[in-house]
């Protein structure tokens, strides 16, 4: 009978996070940051209906990058846990915190003990009200997860949009027509081309809402922002 | 795949999802009720009969949309329970419902039918149809049969907007 081969745990992991690094670069780049009344969602995005930004509930946004049917089944799964903890308990009780470790363990399991690691990478983003502040975590796909401030940046070109925008020494949150031309550039800087209103996915999470605060910006609406 | 998070569900319905996974949640997925059935003791509480009841909810349609209104009191037997119980809920930007029956499980309903909605929109990325809504709801209050045996009646009557007819429209 041959003997299986041997291989090393840490030889394991390592094919399977390079695997996954692979995969989420082939993707295209989402960037959230944080503006004066709440936090923009930008993703490149060519498809009108295939959405990578999405809302879970309230106050709280998803954005997935990578692998679209993966990251549409936490997505859904994310919604779920979240309906179900807001009709247990109260609308308040939902918060991004309980909902980004509830991924990190899902996504963590599935790296250590699955053929295959997911392809994904995520940010669960809660806009603060009442004082209180932002929250924004970046999920990655071996569970790892990462507490933003200011801006995340997720996706195939993650790192060097992240360091664009580290150059640019934000100290105070810009306003939202600010921080969307600065998104817009960043992504065309880093794509090095000219990118249509109608291939951007834009979303914000509006504290000056009430009740669900997340609300899609169409072509029109964000070009009518740019304009003002 | 089984981990607490995932779980193994691909229907765009809340309520379903409750009934499959957390029955306990569910307005008719009481352990009361299930006792009793698996004692084979025939269900007391006197029936609908007994309860009570004096709310009056209407709806009457208008050029634009729709109206929906309710008296608000709220009585237990002869006394009055409440003055200005909330009879009309906002079920979502399109839609209302207003209650009649026993106010515990009625709410609950309401509730319930909220998230419902919420959670569809949320998942499918789009809003169910006028119709698609008063079906569900419909479902929800056939799924609400065992109670009303045991006197927990729940009669809903739901309005809504129909975008598409661009008229409101009422279901009973």
């Amino acid at each position: 009978m041959p003997l299986p081969y041997y291989v090393s745990p840490e030889q394991m992991m390592q094919d399977k996070a390079e695997y996954a690094k692979k995969g989420i670069a082939k993707g295209r780049s989402i960037i959230a940051i944080e503006y004066v009344n709440g936090i923009l969602l930008v993703a490149e995005n060519p498809s009108a209906s295939l959405y990578k930004i999405s809302e879970i509930y309230d106050s709280i946004a998803f954005a997935g990058a990578g692998k679209y049917s993966e990251f549409e089944n936490l997505r859904k799964a994310g919604i779920r846990h979240a309906d179900l903890k807001g009709f247990m308990y109260s609308r308040e009780d939902v918060t991004a915190r309980s909902l980004a470790n509830g991924y990190s363990q899902s996504v963590g399991t599935i790296f250590s003990q699955e053929q295959k690691p997911l392809e994904v990478e995520i940010l669960v983003v809660q806009v603060g009200h009442n004082g209180h502040a932002n929250e924004m975590y970046r999920i990655s796909f071996d569970g790892s997860i990462i507490d933003e401030r200011t801006f995340a940046v997720i996706g195939g070109k993650a790192e060097a949009i992240q360091a664009l925008l580290k150059e640019k020494g934000l100290t105070k949150p810009p306003d939202l027509r600010e921080a969307l031309s600065l998104c817009i550039a960043s992504l065309e800087q880093i794509g090095s081309q000219k990118l249509s209103l109608e291939s951007l996915e834009v979303a914000v999470l509006d504290r000056t809402r009430e009740g669900r605060r997340f609300r899609r910006l169409s072509a029109a609406d964000t070009k009518q922002l740019l304009a003002t | 795949m089984k981990l607490p998070f995932l779980p193994n569900h691909d229907d765009s319905s809340f309520f379903d999802f409750l009934t499959q996974h957390h029955p306990a949640l569910t307005p008719t997925g009481r352990s009361g009720f299930l006792q009793a059935q698996a004692s084979g003791e025939p269900m007391r509480g006197g029936g609908a009969m007994n309860v009570p009841h004096a709310t009056t909810v209407l709806a009457i349609k208008y050029q634009q949309g729709v109206v929906i209104a309710g008296d608000r009191r709220a009585t237990e037997g002869f006394q009055i329970a409440e003055r200005r119980i909330e009879k009309v809920f906002k079920i979502d930007d399109y839609s209302a419902m207003a209650i009649a029956g026993a106010a515990g499980p009625c709410i609950e309903m309401a509730k319930l039918f909220q998230v419902e909605l919420e959670h569809y929109e949320k998942l499918e990325g789009v809003q169910l149809s006028c119709e698609g809504k008063a079906n569900k709801l419909g479902q929800m209050v056939k799924a609400n049969l065992p109670m009303v045996f045991q006197g927990l009646v729940v009669m809903p009557l739901y309005v809504g907007y129909d975008v598409k007819r661009t008229e409101g429209r009422i279901f009973k």
